[in-house]
């Protein structure tokens, strides 16, 4: 399946790079709906993530002269896309008076006992990786849910390797716990 | 390979389809760390990626406008299509059957949106003669409503296709979709 999907890109990359506007085009519609869950995971916010969605890939055309040919086109981009993420995260760090944390704990506590039903999962999933700190919280989205190496990931967020394993290991150490603790089921 | 540093290796593979010879070799002839990895597999099937985190077919079509617009800023002014026209007037007429009337519709629905209520006026004085047979909206719009409908026709063909999916909400775009969904549209 990735690599079906590697196939399809990388002849997509070397045109756009070559400034072939329609090959971007196709590129965008098949990488959205990563970009999108991706920001989502991280933001927490739907709105967030289709805005940042939309800033990457416009950065990622602005930027396309910078994109080497020899690396995944899909790196890059999530690299432009968490950075944009992260960015937006600290800002809102500074800006909000919102807290979200409370928010979370509010969709966590509710229905303990019963099996979590598609929804409450999902929910406790973003809840899930919004209780992550940022660093921990990519590599968790990037290792688990984009199925990145440990290498692309450092070169994504701009860490070395055991910094970036680090991080990986302790959000899963986490997960058990509140997975433990809240009973959750596939 | 000891069983510690097993399980450490286990937990960065997690969510990973295939763990390294290494980790497999020692789990064969382990059992208490094979348990270990079946924990670690439950745990990954209950955060497996959701497809519900997709991008909808409405979020896309703003996305996709958004970098349009953002990478042609010349070309922003064109005509809203026609499908959109559709969307807008599904909804309306929706609305419209539950008695609620253009102008709580706009109160409630697009408020201040002056663009997404324009495009609407015109998507309702379609939906009047396309499909006269479910709407009967006449009922509900007096002549001061049909003037500022057609000053708002006018009006619209200004509009483009980006400036409507940006003033749109989530939550509008999901109504719109469930209903377009229900008429078979999209
Ligand atoms: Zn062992």
């Amino acid at each position: 399946m990735v690599e079906k999907e590697d196939d399809q890109i990388r002849p997509l990359a070397d045109r756009a790079a070559d400034g072939d506007r329609a090959a971007f085009s196709e590129l965008v519609k098949v990488l959205m709906n990563r970009v999108v869950a991706l920001t989502y995971r991280l933001t927490g916010e739907r709105e967030a993530a289709l805005d940042l969605t939309q800033d990457a890939f416009v950065s990622a055309w602005e930027n396309i002269r910078s994109f080497r040919r020899d690396s995944k086109f899909e790196t890059w981009l999530y690299r432009i896309a968490v950075n944009k993420a992260l960015n937006f995260i600290a800002h809102r760090k500074i800006a909000d008076t919102v807290e979200l944390t409370d928010e979370c704990a509010g969709a966590v506590s509710q229905s303990a006992d019963d099996q979590l039903t598609r929804d409450e999962l999902k929910q406790r999933v973003v809840s899930f990786m919004q209780s992550l700190p940022d660093q921990q919280r990519a590599a968790f989205e990037l290792r688990f849910y984009r199925q990145l190496s440990f290498e692309e990931i450092a070169e994504i967020v701009g860490r070395g390797v055991p910094t970036v394993k680090t991080n990986y290991r302790e959000a899963i150490q986490k997960l058990r716990k509140v997975a433990e603790e809240e009973g959750w089921r596939p | 390979m000891n069983c510690r540093e097993c399980r450490d290796e286990l937990e960065l593979w997690v969510g990973q389809a295939d763990l390294p010879r290494e980790i497999a070799e020692h789990i064969a002839g382990c059992a208490e760390c094979r348990t270990y990895r079946d924990e670690l597999r439950a745990l990954a099937g209950s955060v497996a990626e959701d497809r519900e985190f997709d991008a909808t077919k409405a979020e896309r079509a703003m996305i996709e406008a958004g970098i349009k617009r953002r990478l042609n800023p010349d070309k922003a002014t064109v005509i809203t299509p026609l499908h959109w026209l559709r969307y807008a007037a599904m909804a309306a007429s929706v609305i419209i059957v539950a008695g609620i009337g253009i102008t709580g519709y706009r109160a409630n629905w697009f408020g201040h949106r002056a663009g997404v209520v324009d495009t609407t006026a015109v998507a309702l004085a379609d939906s009047q003669t396309q499909n006269r047979s479910e709407i009967d909206s006449t009922a509900i719009l007096d002549d001061q409503d049909y003037s500022a409908l057609e000053q708002a026709i006018d009006q619209s063909t200004q509009l483009d296709d980006a400036t409507v999916l940006d003033s749109l909400s989530d939550e509008q775009i999901k109504y719109l979709e469930s209903h377009l969904d229900v008429k078979g549209l999209i």
